[in-house]
């Protein structure tokens, strides 16, 4: 950042050196490195292929419960699935997904007009990466089917 | 012996959850206050009709989750006919039930049913946030309650 300073005076270094305090975040560096040759080794097309595969089969099964809507149903998505379930709120079907061992995300998810667009208060928000299986998403939806049952 | 999630969705608030009592606008209300989460998007409004020193009505409308719709419900039960110190007293009882290991339950009568929250630390705020609003309600704050 500094190239000196004195009680008198301070005299920054030149660009972009100037804006990059004492030591560097290296082990950041170094770990994001790490995180792009994981990548890498995936393969980013195969990673989406993945997730776009789990999408169309969540939205499968999970837009088959009765009493549940998904939002958000443009045809080219990102792979996450917000819903509502008819008479019970967003909070609680996290809180009991949670109990199931299942983490969704709850609330206006920062989109308040959207929530305002399509009436609602909130959503519950399943996401699935790489990393998520089948087998996980009938984990939601029998999480789901729980929810159902203690809301009755 | 129930789990947490027995604890925190038992019969009393999945009742009260779905029947809520004393809910909708009051007409003549003395006193009002808006209650506001803006993490979840609870809302609620808390109508009071206070006379020498009680509360004769409340009343409570919007809407939220299961926590913060039955709470406001028993909250409405348990404040109607007592005086404005008692409603205080009941107040702070209630948020050290719902944040304490160790809050006290003597006085709470039906409000011992949410002790559950207690292990579920981000429904903390469900559960109060109709007591905050009837506080601000009591205290004629013109501006609405937020609960962040």
């Amino acid at each position: 950042m500094i190239s000196s300073v004195t009680f008198a005076k301070t005299t920054y270094n030149s660009l972009p050196y100037r804006f990059e305090a004492g030591t560097p975040n290296i082990a950041g560096g170094i770990g994001l490195g790490a995180a792009f040759e994981y990548l890498d080794r995936i393969g980013l097309e195969a990673g989406a292929a993945h997730e776009q595969e789990l999408l169309a089969y969540a939205t499968g099964k999970v837009g088959g419960i009765p009493g549940l809507r998904i939002i958000g149903t443009a045809r080219d998505k990102a792979s996450i699935l917000s819903f509502i379930l008819e008479g019970v709120h967003a909070h609680d079907i996290g809180t009991i997904l949670d109990s199931e061992g299942i983490a969704v995300r709850t609330g206006h998810h920062c989109t308040q007009p959207v929530m305002e667009r399509f009436g609602i208060p909130a959503t519950a928000r399943a996401s699935f990466a790489f990393y998520n299986t089948r087998e996980e998403v009938d984990a939601l939806v029998r999480g789901i089917e729980k929810v159902r049952e203690v809301f009755g | 012996m129930m789990t947490d999630l027995q604890e925190l969705y038992q019969e009393v608030i999945l009742d009260h959850n779905k029947r809520p009592r004393n809910f909708g606008p009051l007409e003549g209300a003395t006193h009002r206050a808006e209650g506001f989460n803006p993490l979840c998007g609870d809302r609620i409004t808390v109508f009071l009709d206070i006379e020498a020193g009680k509360v004769k009505e409340v009343y409570f409308q919007g809407n939220g989750c299961a926590i913060s719709t039955a709470s406001a419900s028993v909250m409405t039960e348990m404040v109607k006919g007592r005086t404005l110190e008692e409603t205080r007293a009941l107040f702070d009882k209630f948020h050290n039930l719902v944040t304490r290991e160790d809050g006290e339950t003597d006085d709470l009568g039906k409000l011992v049913v949410f002790a559950g929250v207690r292990a579920f630390p981000i429904r903390v705020k469900c559960a109060t946030l109709a007591w905050h609003t009837l506080q601000a309600a009591l205290k004629g704050d013109q501006t609405s309650v937020t609960t962040e």
